[in-house]
Parts: structure tokens; C-alpha cells; sequence
């Protein structure tokens, strides 16, 4: 009996002894960053996801063309989109205060990701992947990083962009201020002047992708709201050089649901597909419940003021449904707009999907060529503070394409006319694509007079509302460091 | 089509039956098994065990086993004194037993006073055994082992099954709510098998996991539901216990205090529950049969406007209310905006619109009854049991089997629960040394799911989807189509919601295996393994029929999960008396257990025929769906305990365990867990015997211990994960890669400290017994996600953040009011209370102004809210508030520099000025107490009289309030009656208007500012329930006849009532959504929750 109990003892020592060196966790599922990236498929899939905050996502992707896209919420502080509830009757009564998650929240859930592309940036230059492939890579990263940040500086004034060695040690707490002006317009400068060096041509990257000839389209928009008329031109006359783009006949087949990917006009589109990978809901989000051929939610309109500053013959007003016989079989329109069409017109700009009532494969397109000609005419005019010919033969261009006849030098040689008309023809051009009219309305100081024009007494718009607000939570965690913009403390 | 799908429906079902067969042909076993085991344990009633002794005048002594009233006492011990040699009684009472004249006969029963007596000349003893109202001898199971009640030095309850009322419960879960003083239950759905939530003491951790470590027969389980699916409705919640026959259960430990819970260290810190199932015991073969039948009359709880003319005749007004809202015509003025007069108003209205009425005078008086949409997805629920066991064995060999079938159909169309569960408990002795065993358990859970679920909108489930839908709406119309609201058209008809098939399965099989070694007097090594194998699917279909069905034409899901976990634990076990007084009990133990999960779904829609369902899932056209994951975890323990107990009322014990873990970094994988406990029982010392008899004990006791929590979900390591993240031109996906996990290589074990002090008490011979407890407990190194700077790439983080402190007081009370030879009356009251509050902060906390380093630690945060506000009423803070909207109070402010920006002291934190700043902002927020209930309680009451037993039971929560989610969403704003179409509940023709200037409801209009509502909607929600009541009669033996033992026939009734001033359905099942932490609780969730209605079971059982 003594040798069993000597056995027993002998047994526990071993299995205290021995049973350790295998106690690990494993998750199948994962990667282990040590070893991440190795190889060209590794920078391209580290490289993809700096575009995926970049879709078209209810859940994450910053242009969702739903109420949680930056399209929706721009768009609805001007008379292109006006909406009776949620965060569009916040942008349409220029209601928005710090609680307002609506608004706050494309800063709160996107700038990390600005975060995300530094350290992907490092990750790439640390690898040991070719130096070919590294630069394509890199150029990638900067301009997914400069797209977002010029979006959410255009939203809310110069961010929080956190340096690398501070991104190293998150685990140490930083409170950060927000940068200085210049330093946030140089930062997005300089991302997009190495990108657009590094980045493919434009016949050479993929739809969908970026291209020298997006880093200068962003250059310019960045260039605009900086009013760099100079830099401005000179960025529109580099993407011209580039011999590639151009304008499209028919402007209403581009928001069809034929394929865009051999279309020349468009510099940046976000693919989108049923399955949702990339999702395009804007039809959801307009058409009512009774539209024959598949309702939606209704929840934004277009305004009448909008819709009047149309001439009679444009194309670009097609999808701009002033009227149409719902199942119910009652015809709705301005005279007899129900619910629905109280505000306005129905804004569907794409064509109403037949094939679905949810999402649509339509992608979205974010930069068309159009807008390199009208910057162009904006910057020459501004520039010397004088419209010249070659500034009205530009917009004749856009306005002969959209069936207008040609304007006259003549009828826009003030300045202030001619930029009255700039913005009206801008407002046509790009509605419900990429939300940047009130950043136009703003740089010509007229974001606050169009809304009082709009709503009256019931918008609360003033000029400190052409910056929304941050969210109390960013400023408790900056712990005194990061300022609310002016006027909503 | 239609009936492809029936007939597929069908033989999916029948598949499932394949446990059934199992169950049937285990019946047939249990029978032949009986009439074989008959004959065996006769021969060894009969057959001395002892060859020598026989040699010896030895002669058979017969006679029978009785309780006081004569009826016989099947399977009493009778023991040769000094010996292991003797018998039981057979059915009967009967016994037989080779002895010498001289020897004592040791009569003893589980629940009555041990008798010994001489042998005499006599070879016929008769015994009758009284009833032990002291509860001393007890022996309770504790962790890795069991110990006499008396022994017990720290905080444990036990629950004897057979003082449960098992009734149609689908889990033991169920029956224990308000049993047990500091274990609060709470039923978090009140569908079929629904979810428990289980809190011993509070809920000191501030990470998702408060739920307490449930051990069945020494096997540490964890929760397996059924997996989620892309189908856009979630199946509810499942109880984790309901893979266990709850008529399995022996008895039912519960270890509140540190003291009596480090021994299982690291998963510890909120409890642990141990369940011991049935074990067979030796003697005559013991069957019985269980059955029982229940009914849930569903009762129309929800007040929704079922009167179509009503329903017009409301929108009418709200469309007028909206009007004249929306032109802002007298009274609507506020601080910034004035009003306009009726007529001014219809001269120029808003957007050109003129009002207009939805339907005429004529259309009204002509409506028909409506659709009620409540009806048609309602049913009178059902529940049917039948419960089968076999126990019986002879010296060496004894057994335990059982089988149990449980279906029960939901009082919503679509939801049925149905288990089968097997059981076979083996123990073997091989020689005096060596004894084996095995414990198995399998069950098969088949569910099907209604359509549950706290989305809106579109995706609202199907209770909130009928409360919401209507009634001018057509259930079905002529064509066979569900018509869809117009003004709405995003939300699925309820109806059509019912043609969804969607199925659950879970199957368990645990099995444990040992071996015990004697190998010296008093030492016992075990060794134990185990197997806890599940696996769990969940499959669905959308049809054609329903909206989404019909947009991709069809959707199906499959998804499953498999887990497969292991343990391995292996014990010494030395006791020794000493000279009677000094009684050791020494246990040093190793354990590892391996966790390993694995599941894949997959989807696909556009489907050319429903017929298929899940089935043929390749056959539609897409987009498809995939997903798949696995992992592993592991944890090693060593553990050590000492028990000493001297002169048996000074009572020493000492536990220490060593657990590792691999979800921490190197350095951290290991902590140790150390307790102890003293114990003085002043009833065994000689001062208070002198001074009355009637003190039986009087036990005090103090612990200490320390246990921990290393439950965070996943590890402490980095990880990158990779997904679809975008699009190729042609659509084709591109895959990325992100990081999704940070490195916190500081990340270690959350490790709890308690002190408990108690007092068992037990007076007047048993008449009146209890325990008080109370109790502090630190939680220090607290695990939770942390967020960090929020520009950091993962800007959360697995963190050790603080420290918890909980206080509380338990106390069991329980009395025999009445003993009488016909009539017995006992009581046991349950009562606890506890607090949970912050200690300590991490240093890079970031409060919100109005958060206080120590508040409860699920605090409310809201703003007080000051009524309605009223026709002409000016409200300076809210410069934008309307007549019939909600004012909040100003209370606070921020300290502002002279630019208006906030300033904050040292700390980064915000200043408040602690005056009214007349603006409404964060700093108007206060604290205004914990969510947590104040007190619960539990009183059970079990009264026989002659034949009949009547047991009921209360159980209730005190000082609590929540909102009624319900009332909330569709009883006080009419606006989706206006807008949508959508119907409501009567309570909203409180609501405030111009007519109506009430202060207690808002106006349709209310939430069309920029303020919050503040505690506007909370309601007090304590309750006291009637949680069951059973009635029993036993049929007198003379009835019987020879083919019974003993039959009884019960009538039970749960939830037969409710005392609660809470207005919406159920102040327990609606209260929270136990798939979000507290914190993340919103009320907009809750609608519709599974209504909690009454059940009627009548029941039989048979012993053969």
C-alpha cells in the first residue's frame, strides 16, 4: 500500500511540474501582427482596408449615402436636401448643438482612422516587402489619410491627428490638442502632393481606386477652401495635362445602373453591391412608402427653392421627382404633397433600382471631372478678383452638357455675380454626390444667408454653425487640451 | 409550394425524435432491468456478507421500518454497529439481516433521528423512525468534496430538490428564485425556456460576466446558446441550465462567501453554484414516473387600440395636433419663437400645406372591427412532462437513470421548446480499494423561435411588430398576400412573420468519469476526468411571404457551434480523527481544463422556390454569405484545503488555490488565491447547555478569502483579423486586414477579497433555525474594456481599472410553525440586500461632470425632469421648449473661462459652479441612485395536512424603478399614428394637448426638441410575486394496491399573481436586456417583451 500512496505523490509532482509549458490561448481566426506584413498580398490587404472606413456603410463607412453618411448630413444644411426629423431637421434648422450625435458623430467614430493610416504607413515602411510595391502602398495610405482628414477638417476645423510615437505607446494617455490651421492644411497638403507623385495614372489604376488624378482633385478642394486660387488652377491644369478625363454626354446615364468603370468623367466612385461589402441605400432613404416600383423610408426631401433654381431645359433636375402616382394610385406634387412631399421635391438622383428595393449596386461617386472645369473657372475668376472669358467658357462647358444655352462674359463680369452664378451651377451639378456645397456656400460666405432664406425664423443658422460642434465626450477627454469650436460652449 | 414546405417542416421535426427513440428504448430497459434488479437485491438482502461471522451463532432478524405514522420507510440502513455490514429496506420497509444476539441494530434515514437497538432473543425487530427537525447532521456538498452541515465554516446555502416544486419548469434555474438569501434570479425572458440571469451578492464586476460559476457533479460548465444568425431576428434567450433534467438534481449548493469559494479560485468571484445529481443507492429497485400537464391561458396584457373607428377617429385628432403644432398656432410658442392665430395660419401655412383630415365622418362610421394583430400570433401555451428514473443496486454496484421529455409550446405562435434529456449515474466498487463511476448526462433541446427581439423599425420582432402594426391593415387578403402598411411600408406584416421557420438545437453531453483510491485508512485519491461536448445550430428561413423574403426572394441561414471542453482533476483527500476532539481533513488537488469553440454559418439568398428552406442553400443566386471561427483556452489550477474541527465547535479551515491562465501575458498567468475561516459553535459549550436545552446551535463565523476573474472573452494578446473591406470593379471582394486587438501585457487577474461574518442559529429542537450573514467585499484590479484616447487606432483595451466595494446582509429564516402528527406547517423566509459602489478609479479615468469617483456602480444618470410644460409657461433655461413638451431642471453648470470654454482642476475633470447656470447642459445631469434593487426576498411556505401538502412560494425585489418600454415607445407620442399608420396603446389618450393640459404625460410632439425627457418616464417597479403554488395529495397505501408504492397527483400554478404599482406588463421580464451590460441599456429595446403569463399544471407521481 506504501508504494501505491509513493506512487500517487510522485504522480501529483509530475503533473504540477509538467502540465504548464502548454498553457496558451489561440485564436484560429486571427493573425499574429508579428508576422504581418510579409508579402505583396499583406500590403495589398493592409492597403484595402484604408479604404474601408472610406465605403458606403450604415455601420462604418463615412459615405453611406444614409443619414450616417457626410453627403446626407452637408447636403441637408443647404437647400439641396431638406429633412422634418432625425439629424436632417437638425441640419436644416441648423439646430445642432454638442449633444447632437448626429453631427458629432463622424468625427467621433472616423479620425481614428487617420490614426490607423500613420501606423499602416509604418507598418508598410518597416516590412521587408519590395520598395515598388511599398511606394504604391504608401502613396495609397497617404491619400486614404488626407481624404479623411480634409472631410472631417472641412466639417469641423483643424483635428486631432496623433504622431506616430504617440499612436506606439497607446496604452499611455495623451490628451491632445487640436492642430493649428496651418499645420492641419499642411498636413493634408503634403499627403496629397506625395500621393499624387506616387500614386498611379489615371488609365493605370483600377476603378475604384486612387489615382495621381484624385490626390489633385482632393489638392483642389483643399485649395478652394483655402481660397489658393493659384494653387488651385495649377492643380486643375495638372489633371487637364493628364489627357485622360473628360466629360460624358448623357449626366443622367451616369447615376444608372449601367456599369461606370470605363466612364472617363468620374476621378473617385465607391463601388457598392447587394451583398453589402460596399452599399449604396440612397433610394431607401427618399422614395415613400407608395412609389410604384418599391417604396422607401421617405426620410429626406428636396426644397422648392432648390428645385425653382433649375431652368426649365436642365438635365440635371431629372431625378429630382417633382411629381409622380403613387400605388395608392393618388398623384402626389407640389400642390398635393401629402407627407411626402411637403418640403420638396423627391431627391433620388440615381435611377430607382429595378432589380431592388434595398440597396443598389449604383456606385457612389464622390469626384467627377466636371468639378476640375468648374474649379478651374472659380479659381482664374477669383484669382484677379475678374471673370474672364476663359472662366465663362468652362462653366459653358458644364452648362452646354447639361442642355443650357451658354452664358454671356457680359451678363458676369462682377465678380459677385459671377460667383452667385458659380455656386448655383455647382449646387446643380453635384447635389447628393459628395455633400460639398456647403463647403461652397461657406467659402463665399453665403452658408448662413441661404438657410435663412430657406427657413426663416425657424433656422438658428449663424456664422459659428458653419463648423459643427464636437461631442462633450472629446472635450472631457482632452482633459482642457482640446477646445470646442467657437460659440457652442 | 405550400405544402412541399409543411411536409419539410415535418420530417425536419421528425429527425430531431431520434433522442425520443433513445428514450423509449430506455424505458423498455428500465422495465426489464426492474424485474432482474428485483431478484438481485433480495439475494443480497438475504446473503450475509461476511463468511466468518456466519461460522458464528448467527440468526436472521426480520421486521419493518416505519415513520411515526406507521407508513414503511423504503431504503433505511440497517447496520450492524461497529461494522460495515447490513441491508436496507426494501419497498416495503422490509429488511433482513444475519446477526449475532448482542449486536446493535443501527436504524437510520435521511431526514429522521437514527435509532439503535439490542438484539434480542427476538427475530423480529419493528422500528418507527421520528422526523429530525434539526438540520446539524446534514452533510452539504462543498467544492472538490462534502462536509457535515455543522462543520461549515463559511457562507453556504443548500436546496434540497425535493423541497422544490418542480412543476413545469424548464430549468432548476427557475424554481430557485427568492430560495436562497443572496442569490438573486432573474428571468430575462419569459419565452419558453427562457434566460436567468444569475447574481450571488451583487454584481461587484463591472465587465459583462457577473454570472457565478455553475459546477454539475464536479464539472465547471459553461453557457452554450444558440448561435445568432444574419436573419434579422434574434431567437431571445435561453436558460444555461436547460440541458440539465432539473428532476435529476440531488441538491443544490451555493457558495456565497470568498471564504467558501476560493478553492475554486480564478472563475469564482461572483459565486459558484454546485449541482449533485441523483446517485443510485442500494437495495430494492426504486422506479417512479413523473407526469405533468400545463396550461398558459394567455391573457391580453398589452392595452393596444384594438377599435378601428377609435384608431381613425385618434389619427384624425393627432394629424389636427400636428398641424396646428408644425404652423405654430396659440399655444405653441416658445422663448424664441411666438405663435400665430389660427387664422394667420391657414392664410400661410407651413410649406403651403392646408390641414386635411385622414378619413371622413362617413369613412369612420362605416370602419369595420380592425385587424388584432395580438390575436393572430397569440395562442394559449402548453407544457407537457414526463420523467422517468431508475435507481437501485446492490453493495458494489449502484445506478442511477432517468429519463426526461419536456415540451412546451409558447403562448407566442412559432415558439415550442422541447428537450430530451437521458441521464445514467454509475458507481462501482471494485474492492475495498479501488471504486469507479461515471456520471452522464445528454439532452437534446429542439427550439423553435419566434421572432424576438429588441430592434425597431424594421426589424421589430414579432410582439412588437403586432403591437404596432395597424388595424386597418388586412392580416391576409384574398389573394393569400400579407398586405403591407402604406404608410410604412419598410415593417413586415406580423402575420406574414409567422410563415419564418426558424430552428434551434442545442445537444450536451457531459460526462464525467473517477476513480477513487483508498490506499490508507482516511486517505482517498480521485481522479476525475470530464467531457462537456455541445453542439448548437440555428437555421432559418425568411420566405417569399414576408417583406424581406420577398425584396431577395428568400433568405437562409445556417450557423452552428461546437465546443468541446475538458477537465481533468485529481485529488488527495486525508482524514484522521484524533482522540475524538481534533478532527482533520486534508485535500491537495490539481486541475486543467481546456476550453475549445468552433462555429460556421453561412447564408445565401434568391431562392427560385421556398421549399428548400435552409436545405439546399447553394441553390440560390446570392450575394452568399460565410463565416467561421475557433479557439482555445486553458487554465491550470493547484489547490490545497484544510479542514480542523475540535471537540466539534471550534472549527478551523484554510484554502489556497494557484490558478493560471492563458489569456494573460507571461508574467501574469499565475495568481493565488488564499482564504480562511474560524468558526465557533457556542451551542456545544458547556455554559449554554446549562443554560437551556433549547439552543441547539449557535454557530459564529468569520472568512476571509480572496478569489478572482480572468473572464474577458478573449486574451490580452494583439491580434489582426481580416474581412471583406471593399470592391474590385467587377464587384468581386476584396479582402482586408485590421488590427482588432491591443496588447496590455499588464493585464492580470481581477481578484476579489471578502470578509463575511455569519451566524447559523437553531432553537427549539429545529422549530426555529436560520442564518444571518453579512458581508464586505472588494473587487481590486477590476477587468474591463477601457477606452483610451479615442484617436488610437483600437481605442479600447482589456484593462485592470479600478476597485468595486459591495456591502451586504443576508438572513434565512426558517420556522415549523405547526408539528402535529396530521398537520405540519413550515416557513422559510429569504431576504438580501446588497450595494455595489466604486472605490477607485484607473488614473486615466475620463468621468463625464456629473460622475463621482464612488457612485454605485450602475449608477442612473439622468436629468430631473419638472413636469410638462404648460400653456404660457416660460421656461428660461429651455428657450426652445413648447407648451406640452418636457421640462428639465437646471440645476448645475460649468466653470467657464472668459473665452466659454470649460475649465477643468488638475485631473482634467470638469468643474461644476453647483448653481444654476440657466442653460441646460451635462452639468444638469445627477446620480440619482443605483438600477440595482434595494432588497429581495423569497418566503416559502409548506403546510401537510393528512395526505395533502400545500407549498407556495413568494418571491419579489424591492426599491427599484424602470420605465415601461412599451408605454414609452407606443402610448405617448401619437405620431406614428399620424405619420405611419402605426397603432398605439390606450394609455395614449393621456397624452397633453391644448384640451388636455395635463402634468403627467407630454404631448405627441415631446420629442422634437433637443432635450432630454430625464427620469420623465420612470415608474416605480417593485413586485411581489406569487411564483408558484402547488397543491399535493398522496393516495393512502390502502388505495394503491400492489402495483404502487405511492402515487400523488398535484396541482400547480405559477405566476398566479403579481402585487406591483408598475403600469406596463411585467415589472421582472420587461425590465432590462440582458444581451447589453447595464450601462448600454436602452429602454427603446424593451418593447413587446415576452409577456410572462400564468400557468396551470396538473400533475402525477408514481413510485413503483
Amino acid at each position: 500500500m506504501k508504494n501505491v500512496n509513493f506512487y500517487l505523490m510522485g504522480l501529483f509532482v509530475l503533473l504540477t511540474v509538467a502540465c504548464n509549458p502548454d498553457l496558451e490561448s489561440i485564436n484560429y481566426d486571427e493573425i499574429n501582427p508579428a508576422i504581418f506584413p510579409a508579402s505583396e498580398a499583406d500590403v495589398e490587404a493592409l492597403v484595402v482596408a484604408a479604404y474601408y472606413p472610406l465605403r458606403g456603410s450604415w455601420w462604418n463607412g463615412i459615405h453611406t449615402t444614409s443619414e450616417r453618411g457626410i453627403m446626407f448630413v452637408n447636403d441637408a444644411t443647404t437647400e439641396i436636401l431638406q429633412g422634418n426629423f432625425g439629424v436632417q431637421q437638425l441640419a436644416t434648422l441648423t439646430s445642432y448643438v454638442p449633444s447632437s450625435e448626429g453631427v458629432t458623430r463622424f468625427y467621433d467614430d472616423f479620425y481614428n482612422r487617420i490614426s490607423s493610416n500613420t501606423l499602416s504607413i509604418d507598418r508598410l515602411e518597416n516590412s521587408s516587402v519590395n520598395e515598388n510595391i511599398k511606394k504604391v502602398g504608401v502613396a495609397e495610405l497617404k491619400c486614404a489619410r488626407a481624404f479623411l482628414s480634409y472631410e472631417l477638417f472641412d466639417m469641423y476645423g483643424p483635428i486631432v491627428v496623433a504622431p506616430l510615437e504617440v499612436l506606439q505607446n497607446p496604452l499611455v494617455e495623451t490628451p491632445l490638442a487640436r492642430l493649428s490651421h496651418d499645420e492641419m492644411v499642411n498636413f493634408i497638403e503634403q499627403d496629397l502632393l506625395d500621393a499624387a507623385e506616387d500614386l498611379p495614372a489615371p488609365a493605370d489604376a483600377a476603378y475604384g481606386r486612387f489615382s495621381q488624378g484624385l490626390a489633385r482633385m482632393l489638392l483642389i478642394r483643399l485649395y478652394l477652401h483655402e481660397k489658393r486660387w493659384a494653387d488651385v488652377e495649377a492643380q486643375a491644369n495638372a489633371i487637364m495635362a493628364m489627357n485622360y478625363y473628360e466629360l460624358v454626354d448623357d449626366y443622367v446615364d451616369m447615376f444608372s445602373t449601367k456599369s461606370q468603370v470605363d466612364n472617363k468623367e468620374i476621378m473617385f466612385a465607391i463601388p457598392a453591391d447587394y451583398a453589402a461589402t460596399s452599399e449604396n441605400q440612397w433610394q431607401q432613404m427618399v422614395l415613400p412608402s407608395n412609389y410604384p416600383g418599391g417604396g422607401g423610408w421617405a426620410t429626406i426631401q428636396s426644397s422648392w427653392m432648390f428645385y425653382d433654381s433649375f431652368e426649365p431645359d436642365d438635365v440635371r433636375k431629372t431625378n429630382l421627382i417633382a411629381e409622380f402616382t403613387g400605388t395608392d394610385g393618388v398623384t402626389y406634387n407640389r400642390s398635393n404633397p401629402a407627407n411626402i412631399m411637403q418640403m420638396g421635391p423627391l431627391p433620388l438622383k440615381i435611377e430607382n433600382d429595378p432589380n431592388r428595393t434595398t440597396l443598389t449596386t449604383i456606385d457612389i461617386i464622390l469626384y467627377r471631372y466636371a468639378d476640375v472645369i468648374l474649379s478651374k473657372a472659380e479659381a482664374i475668376a477669383n484669382k484677379n478678383n475678374t471673370p474672364n472669358q476663359e472662366a465663362i467658357n468652362l462653366v459653358n462647358e458644364i452648362r452646354e452638357r447639361a442642355g443650357l444655352d451658354p452664358i454671356l462674359l457680359a451678363d458676369y463680369s462682377d465678380i459677385d455675380v459671377f460667383n452667385e452664378m458659380i455656386l448655383k451651377e455647382r449646387s446643380h451639378e453635384y447635389w447628393g454626390e459628395n455633400g460639398q456645397y456647403r463647403s461652397d456656400l461657406i467659402r463665399h460666405g453665403k452658408f448662413v444667408e441661404h438657410a435663412l432664406e430657406l427657413n426663416g425664423t425657424s433656422s438658428q443658422a449663424a456664422p459659428y454653425k458653419e463648423l459643427y460642434p464636437f461631442s462633450l465626450g472629446k472635450i472631457a477627454e482632452g482633459k482642457g487640451a482640446f477646445l470646442q469650436n467657437p460659440g457652442y460652449n | 409550394m405550400k405544402k412541399n414546405m409543411k411536409q419539410l417542416i415535418k420530417e425536419c421535426t421528425r429527425s430531431s425524435f431520434d433522442l425520443k427513440m433513445k428514450l423509449t428504448l430506455l424505458l423498455l430497459l428500465v422495465f426489464f432491468f426492474k424485474t432482474n434488479a428485483i431478484t438481485i437485491s433480495l439475494n443480497t438482502n438475504i446473503i450475509p456478507l461476511d463468511v466468518d461471522k456466519l461460522m458464528l451463532q448467527e440468526k436472521i432478524v426480520t421486521g419493518i421500518v416505519t415513520d411515526e405514522f406507521g407508513i414503511p420507510l423504503p431504503g433505511a440502513t440497517v447496520l450492524i454497529k461497529g461494522t460495515t455490514n447490513g441491508t436496507s429496506t426494501d419497498f416495503d420497509g422490509k429488511f433482513g439481516v444475519s446477526v449475532k444476539e448482542g449486536d446493535t441494530l443501527v436504524f437510520s434515514y435521511v431526514g429522521y433521528i437514527t435509532q439503535e437497538v439490542i438484539v434480542g432473543g427476538s427475530s423480529t425487530i419493528n422500528v418507527s423512525l421520528i422526523i429530525d427537525n434539526t438540520t446539524l447532521d446534514e452533510v452539504v456538498v462543498v467544492g472538490y468534496g462534502s462536509q457535515r452541515k455543522k462543520d461549515i465554516a463559511g457562507a453556504i446555502s443548500t436546496v434540497k430538490t425535493e423541497e422544490l416544486v418542480l412543476s413545469s419548469s424548464s430549468s432548476i434555474g427557475d424554481v430557485l428564485r427568492g430560495k436562497v438569501s443572496g442569490l438573486q434570479i432573474t428571468q430575462n425572458s419569459a419565452q419558453p425556456g427562457g434566460g436567468l440571469d444569475f447574481q450571488i451578492r451583487g454584481a461587484g464586476s463591472i465587465n459583462a460576466s457577473n454570472q457565478p460559476l455553475i459546477v454539475v457533479d464536479g464539472f465547471p460548465i459553461t453557457d452554450f446558446q444558440q448561435p445568432g444568425t444574419g436573419n434579422r431576428y434574434s431567437g431571445g434567450t435561453q436558460s444555461i441550465l436547460n440541458s440539465f433534467n432539473p428532476n435529476d438534481i440531488e441538491s443544490i449548493s451555493i457558495l456565497k462567501d470568498a471564504s467558501a469559494t476560493s478553492i475554486y479560485g480564478a472563475r469564482a468571484a461572483n459565486g459558484v453554484i454546485l449541482l449533485t445529481t441523483k446517485k443510485g443507492v442500494s437495495g430494492k429497485v426504486q422506479v417512479s414516473y413523473s407526469s405533468s400537464y400545463s396550461i398558459q391561458s394567455y391573457n391580453d396584457s398589452f392595452d393596444v387600440i384594438r377599435s378601428l373607428p377609435e384608431w381613425m377617429q385618434l389619427r384624425n385628432d393627432a394629424a389636427y395636433e400636428n398641424w396646428l403644432f408644425q404652423n405654430r398656432v396659440t399655444p405653441y410658442s416658445s422663448g424664441n419663437t411666438s405663435s400665430r392665430t389660427l387664422e394667420e395660419a391657414m392664410a400661410d401655412p407651413v410649406g403651403g400645406v392646408a390641414f386635411s383630415r385622414f378619413y371622413s365622418d362617413d369613412q369612420i362610421n362605416n370602419a369595420g372591427l380592425g385587424t388584432n394583430w395580438l390575436d393572430l400570433v397569440t395562442r394559449d401555451g402548453s407544457t407537457q412532462q414526463h420523467n422517468l428514473s431508475l435507481t437501485g443496486g446492490t453493495e458494489s454496484t449502484k445506478y442511477y437513470l432517468s429519463g426526461n421529455l419536456y415540451e412546451q409550446d409558447g403562448v407566442l405562435k412559432n415558439s415550442t421548446f422541447d428537450r430530451a434529456a437521458l441521464r445514467f449515474n454509475l458507481d462501482q466498487k471494485v474492492s475495498d480499494y479501488v471504486s469507479v463511476g461515471m456520471n452522464m448526462t445528454m439532452s437534446r433541446i429542439n427550439n423553435d423561435n419566434s421572432q424576438l427581439g429588441g430592434d425597431r423599425y424594421e426589424n421589430s420582432g414579432i410582439i412588437r411588430s403586432a403591437l404596432q402594426y395597424g388595424p386597418q391593415i388586412q392580416a391576409i387578403d384574398e389573394f393569400g398576400y400579407y398586405p403591407i402598411n402604406p404608410d410604412n411600408s419598410q415593417e413586415p406584416n406580423p402575420y406574414s412573420l409567422l410563415t419564418i421557420t426558424d430552428k434551434g438545437i442545442i445537444d450536451r453531453t457531459l460526462t464525467n468519469f473517477y476513480t477513487e483510491i483508498k490506499p490508507l485508512p482516511g486517505l482517498v485519491a480521485r481522479f476525475q476526468a470530464g467531457i462537456d461536448q455541445g453542439y448548437t445550430s440555428r437555421n432559418t428561413y425568411l420566405p417569399r411571404t414576408t417583406l424581406y423574403g420577398e425584396t431577395v426572394n428568400g433568405k437562409a441561414t445556417i450557423a452552428n457551434q461546437k465546443k468541446n471542453d475538458n477537465l481533468f482533476d485529481f485529488t488527495l483527500n486525508y482524514s484522521k480523527i484524533i482522540s475524538d476532539d481534533h478532527n482533520f481533513n486534508f485535500l491537495v488537488g490539481y486541475s486543467r481544463q481546456k476550453y475549445r469553440s468552433e462555429s460556421a454559418s453561412s447564408g445565401n439568398e434568391d431562392f427560385i422556390t421556398d421549399s428548400f428552406l435552409w436545405n439546399n442553400i447553394n441553390a440560390g443566386a446570392g450575394p452568399r454569405t460565410l463565416a467561421s471561427t475557433k479557439y482555445e483556452q486553458n487554465i491550470v489550477s493547484y489547490f490545497a484545503r484544510l479542514n480542523y474541527t475540535f471537540k466539534d465547535r471550534y472549527i478551523f479551515s484554510g484554502t489556497i488555490r494557484r490558478d493560471g491562465s492563458s489569456v494573460f501575458a507571461e508574467n501574469n498567468r499565475f495568481a493565488v488565491f488564499p482564504s480562511v475561516a474560524l468558526g465557533w459553535d457556542m451551542a456545544g459549550e458547556p455554559f449554554i447547555k446549562n443554560l437551556s436545552d433549547n439552543i441547539n446551535q449557535l454557530k459564529f463565523r468569520v472568512g476571509y478569502g480572496e478569489t478572482g476573474n480572468a473572464d474577458i472573452g478573449s486574451n490580452a494578446f494583439a491580434a489582426y483579423y481580416a474581412q471583406p473591406a471593399y470592391l474590385n470593379p467587377d464587384e468581386s471582394i476584396l479582402v482586408g486586414v485590421f488590427p482588432s486587438r491591443l496588447a496590455n501585457p499588464d493585464l492580470k487577474w481581477e481578484t476579489t477579497e471578502e470578509i463575511n461574518i455569519g451566524l447559523d442559529f437553531e432553537l427549539f429542537k429545529g422549530r426555529l433555525s436560520g442564518s444571518v450573514e453579512v458581508y464586505n467585499k472588494e473587487i481590486s484590479d477590476l477587468l474591463q474594456v477601457k477606452p483610451i484616447n479615442s484617436y488610437n487606432e483600437i481605442n479600447t483595451v482589456w484593462a485592470n481599472i479600478g476597485t468595486t466595494q459591495s456591502k451586504g446582509v443576508e438572513v434565512t429564516l426558517n420556522t415549523i410553525n405547526v408539528d402535529t402528527k396530521d398537520f405540519r406547517w413550515k416557513s422559510t423566509l429569504t431576504f438580501s440586500k446588497f450595494k455595489d459602489n466604486w472605490k477607485e478609479r484607473a488614473p486615466d479615468w475620463k468621468p463625464s461632470i456629473f460622475e463621482k469617483v464612488d457612485d454605485p456602480i450602475r449608477a442612473r444618470y439622468t436629468y430631473l425632469s419638472d413636469g410638462v410644460m404648460q400653456i404660457g409657461e416660460v421656461v428660461p433655461a429651455q428657450p426652445d421648449l413648447f407648451p406640452g413638451q418636457i421640462k428639465v431642471k437646471d440645476l448645475n453648470g460649468f466653470s467657464r473661462d472668459e473665452f466659454g470654454n470649460p475649465v477643468v482642476d488638475d485631473n482634467g475633470r470638469f468643474i461644476a459652479t453647483g448653481a444654476p447656470d440657466g442653460i441646460i447642459d451635462e452639468a444638469d445631469i445627477v446620480m440619482t441612485g443605483s438600477t440595482d434593487p434595494d432588497f429581495i426576498a423569497g418566503f416559502s411556505n409548506s403546510i401537510s395536512y393528512k395526505n395533502f401538502e400545500l407549498n407556495f412560494h413568494f418571491n419579489g425585489m424591492f426599491g427599484r424603478q424602470i420605465e415601461d418600454a412599451t408605454d414609452v415607445a407606443l402610448g405617448v407620442s401619437a405620431d406614428g399614428v399620424r405619420q405611419n399608420g402605426r397603432n398605439a396603446i390606450r394609455s395614449i389618450y393621456n397624452r397633453w394637448t391644448p384640451d388636455n393640459p395635463t402634468n403627467t404625460r407630454p404631448a405627441s410632439h415631446y420629442g422634437y426638441t433637443q432635450y432630454s425627457a430625464g427620469d420623465f418616464f420612470l415608474q416605480d417597479a417593485w413586485f411581489i410575486r406569487l411564483q408558484n403554488l402547488s397543491l399535493s395529495y398522496n393516495l393512502p397505501t390502502k388505495a394503491l394496491g400492489k402495483v404502487f408504492n405511492s402515487m400523488a397527483i398535484r396541482f400547480d400554478a405559477q405566476n398566479l399573481f403579481l402585487i406591483t404599482p408598475f403600469k406596463g406588463v411585467d415589472p421582472e421580464t420587461t425590465g432590462y436586456d440582458s444581451r447589453l451590460q447595464d450601462t448600454d441599456q436602452n429602454p427603446s429595446n424593451l418593447v413587446g417583451a415576452y409577456p410572462n403569463v400564468k400557468t396551470y399544471t396538473l400533475g402525477i407521481d408514481l413510485k413503483f
